[in-house]
């Protein structure tokens, strides 16, 4: 178990490196000049060739990557003399616009991105999950219609369309909540409970009709197998029977969903954040995107890979840890 | 976002090539929840191809700026009610520049249907070929491809399209739409199809092929692939609408395709500021977006439940 | 005694299928009853109908009277305090029948807990004894282990101990030797003829092979087409056979005894439309 935990952890390493490397390659081969965008428009030539030592952008690609990667585990510093710039580790880059490392940017707006991403699961599952066993076990009633009709609805709500009728009718027209804004969880837990009601109901309206319909299609899976009979031959109580052998088999490839739509989220629910004004990371990468700002986008690049790669390697750690016959393997 | 690509097909699907394609378009018909749908993608698509010839009718083009539409003094509303539909702007106008709705819909319907049928063409022929390859070859061929199947498949593959947008900006953006999202997308054809390959490399009817003497390549092309096109036309109508989403998205995020060529996406994203005062704006292209997602996810279900009988749940 | 009586025993699907077709069956307490016939015959429709388990589409019509009380129509809740406690079943496959999530140990006690209020630990200690009694070495340490972690015919003496952790009246079992080698096949019937002696369980033997009947049973009934054909005492079906259909379904069992013929004989009776309703259902 731990040697394949282990095994797994460096699998995940080299893919991060391969993301890296991936990722660092398109912005350094791509056309576009990272000097212009750390200078903005109106710039002078002098000031981008200072800006282009600084960045160390006249080494060879190789060395930059070097460096980049030495940065991540050690920090760096940019430039010399007087104008040094001192990145500490983790260094994931410096932005020039913001004169702050990336780190620093990308670890101030998690929370934000965190309450979301965990908020808006909690709802999805509980709605989701809830949903599908309820279908599977009423299959064919009017009731598993309806429910996959909205959950096949719910799939398709492209999630900046749900924010803005969420705003318009709730904030608007009702008048039930205020515009969203970034507020402090400690300092004001009701302004942070209200700013984050929509966001959750717009990526859980999404999310419920995908688990809906993946918890229908397991349950009655598991509904038809043998062990479940086998379950009513013993005399169980019916719930038990439902809870026991037909619900958590059924959960298990739902963990795996799970895991990885959570990392996903984690590293910033992009579309969502920028529809509502939210300062995650996934609006640090929107607002990076529209100033190029290089660094933060390949910061915040690899850092959701991060999330994401920590959630596939997570989810294989609670397989097996859930799943006999993988525990055994491992 | 759009991660729900489905993640296995039923080995059901998997049948004898022959007259399966009028069956199935009968089997469509028949239903009633899928005869629609098929009528809502014929009309979209339909609507798409006669975009010219629409907005000729109308008398708009998606590009003419109509000051006369808006009111400047009310910052740029349009005038009249409802987002300034009227006989003449049968979907309204965009606040600002009174530019005709329903042109830019249909204009967009193009774009959104052009690079999602475009991306998951390609997805297909690459998921195709070098999923037959690993499955049928096994070997070092299969352990290279599943790698890379596996990497592509745990990228976060939105910022990393993102990102690689914004890093090309000289480059077309709807052919780079397209390669993105078709190159993150194949992997996913290409899990099928291995496995489907594998499968059917060791079937009955393939050895029986193989002992009457029959080279590899003829295995391949009259054995192996004819009994790929079930999954493969599942997998391949499921992923439109994922790729019109994602297109919608990035083009929501301003980097998409570049105005003034028009894209539901970035139609809504500029309603964004107008939302509370003119909401039609936002309502018109989304619902437009909301209904072509959700018929060509019908549309898909339809397509599997036809073809796997089983899996009609 | 007789413990279970079925009388005009008929199962229909809502697919329009009737499986079973007047079927009537005696089963003495103590004795066992081999209930023989092709796949399709209803025999196992039949076994799950005088459970209660048939999924909602069936509908049974007919007598099924369990130690003078009648099973068809009551409650689950009646059904549910007899099932596993006084009749008790086991199945062909015992790897799919047994959930792969949970200990074997803990499957076992699970049957002892739903009829007995008895705490966790003291079910566990009923669950190891059982598993010793059919024969698991070790039962201490494999009462922890999975189903995955058995071989077949080990796990199918984890079925078997857990129909009879509550010494049961009747034990109906489903072709319990089909998905076995045949070495392991001749273990199991050995179990259960050895247990039978000692607890005196009623068996319901249900199987497509007259050599497992021949090796238990005391009466056999032969289903055909959701009916019985031929019943009578094993010495009497099996020595005087009066139809047609039974003559051909022994002649279907490789002798030792006898010469070898060339290939053995194939049955050839038409196939009704009750016949068609196959396992599948189940």
């Amino acid at each position: 178990m731990i040697l394949y935990a282990l095994r797994r952890l460096a699998a995940a390493a080299a893919i991060l490196l391969v993301i890296c490397a991936a990722t660092f390659a398109i912005f350094y081969l791509m056309p576009a000049d990272p000097a212009q965008g750390a200078c903005g428009k109106a710039c002078s030539p002098e000031r981008i060739a200072q800006i282009r030592a600084t960045l160390g952008l006249n080494h060879s690609v190789v060395t930059q990557f070097r460096d980049y990667l030495v940065g991540i585990v050690a920090g760096r510093t940019y430039g010399t003399g007087a104008q040094v710039v001192s990145c500490p580790f983790p260094c994931l880059g410096f932005s020039f616009q913001t004169n702050e490392p990336v780190w620093r940017m990308l670890t101030d707006r998690l929370p934000v991105s965190v309450s979301i991403a965990v908020g808006a699961a909690v709802l999805w599952l509980a709605v989701g999950v809830t949903a599908g066993v309820v279908s599977a076990l009423c299959r064919g009633s009017l009731w598993d219609r309806a429910a996959m009709v909205a959950a096949l609805g719910g799939v398709s709500l492209p999630i900046y369309f749900t924010a803005l009728v969420l705003q318009y009718l709730l904030v608007v027209k009702a008048g039930l909540l205020p515009y969203p804004q970034a507020v402090s969880l400690t300092a004001d837990p009701v302004g942070w409970a209200e700013s984050m009601v929509m966001p959750w109901i717009a990526l859980a309206m999404l999310y419920a009709g995908v688990y809906a319909r993946i918890t229908r299609g397991e349950m009655l899976e598991s509904l038809g197998q043998n062990y479940v009979r086998t379950a009513r031959a013993k005399g169980l109580p019916e719930p038990t029977v439902l809870r026991r052998h037909a619900l958590r088999p059924a959960l298990m490839p739902i963990v795996t969903i799970f895991g990885m739509d959570l990392g996903a989220l984690l590293g910033g629910a992009l579309i969502t954040e920028s529809v509502f004004g939210l300062p995650g990371v996934g609006k640090l990468a929107a607002d990076a995107i529209n100033s190029a700002d290089q660094p933060v986008i390949l910061g915040v690049t690899l850092f959701a890979a991060g999330f994401v790669v920590l959630a596939n390697v997570s989810v294989d750690l609670v397989y097996a840890a859930l799943d006999p016959r993988v525990r055994a393997v491992g | 976002m759009t991660t729900a690509l489905p993640t296995s097909i039923p080995s059901g699907v998997r049948r004898r090539a022959g007259r399966r394609d009028a069956s199935l378009l009968r089997r469509l018909l028949g239903q009633p929840s899928s005869a629609l749908t098929l009528a809502v993608v014929c009309l979209l698509v339909v609507a798409a191809i006669a975009a010219p010839l629409i907005t000729w009718l109308a008398g708009t083009s998606p590009t003419t700026f109509h000051s006369d539409a808006v009111d400047p003094a009310l910052g740029g509303l349009p005038r009249g009610v409802a987002g300034g539909i009227s006989a003449r702007h049968w979907l309204g106008v965009e606040p600002g520049s009174g530019r005709d709705v329903l042109a830019r819909v249909v204009y967009g319907a193009r774009i959104s249907l052009l690079i999602s049928v475009l991306a998951t063409g390609l997805s297909v022929v690459l998921g195709t070929a070098l999923g037959l390859a690993a499955g049928f070859f096994g070997g070092w061929v299969d352990a290279v491809i599943g790698r890379l199947m596996d990497l592509l498949m745990s990228f976060p593959s939105l910022i990393f399209m993102i990102a690689l947008i914004s890093a090309a900006p000289g480059v077309d953006r709807q052919l780079l739409l397209v390669v993105v999202l078709g190159f993150f997308g194949w992997p996913y054809v290409g899990r099928l199809v291995r496995g489907q390959a594998m499968v059917l490399a060791r079937g009955e009817f393939v050895a029986a092929a193989r002992v009457l003497g029959a080279s590899r390549r003829a295995l391949l092309v009259r054995e192996v692939l004819p009994n790929l096109t079930g999954p493969v036309l599942v997998v391949a109508t499921m992923s439109i609408p994922n790729y019109i989403a994602t297109e919608a998205g990035l083009s929501f995020l301003g980097i998409g395709v570049r105005p003034p060529t028009p894209s539901w996406g970035q139609m809504i994203a500029s309603a964004v500021p107008w939302y509370a005062a003119d909401p039609m704006y936002f309502l018109i292209p989304g619902a437009f977006l909301f209904v072509t997602v959700l018929a060509f996810n019908v549309l898909g279900d339809a397509v599997r439940d036809a073809l796997d009988p089983r899996s009609r749940r | 005694m007789t413990l279970l009586t079925v009388r005009g025993l008929s199962v229909d699907f809502l697919s329009g299928v009737r499986a079973v077709d007047g079927l009537d069956l005696e089963l003495a307490a103590g004795r066992v009853l081999g209930v023989v016939g092709e796949s399709g015959s209803g025999k196992s429709v039949t076994s799950l109908a005088v459970m209660g388990l048939l999924p909602p589409d069936a509908r049974v019509t007919g007598e099924v009277r369990f130690d003078g009380r009648e099973l068809n129509g009551v409650g689950q809740r009646t059904l549910r305090g007899l099932r596993g406690n006084r009749i008790a079943m086991i199945f062909q496959d015992p790897l799919s029948c047994l959930n792969p999530y949970y200990p074997v140990g803990f499957q076992v006690a699970e049957a002892y807990r739903a009829h007995r209020r008895a705490g966790r630990r003291a079910a566990h200690r009923v669950a190891v004894r059982m598993l010793e009694r059919v024969g698991i070495p070790e039962p201490e340490r494999r009462a922890r282990a999975y189903p995955h972690e058995f071989s077949g015919g080990m796990r199918q003496r984890v079925m078997i101990a857990m129909a009879l952790c509550l010494e049961p009246d009747l034990l109906i079992a489903d072709e319990p030797t089909t998905a076995l080698d045949v070495t392991v096949q001749a273990q199991i019937l050995d179990l259960l003829r050895d247990l039978r002696e000692r607890s005196g369980t009623a068996i319901m033997l249900i199987t497509h092979d007259m050599g497992v009947v021949a090796g238990l049973a005391d009466d056999v009934v032969v289903m055909y087409g959701g009916r019985a054909v031929e019943r009578g005492t094993v010495r009497d079906v099996f020595y005087r056979p009066r139809e047609t259909y039974t003559k051909g379904l022994l002649a279907c069992v490789p002798r030792v005894d006898g010469p070898l013929p060339v290939r053995l004989p194939t049955l050839r009776t038409p196939v009704t439309a009750a016949g068609e309703a196959s396992e599948v259902t189940v």
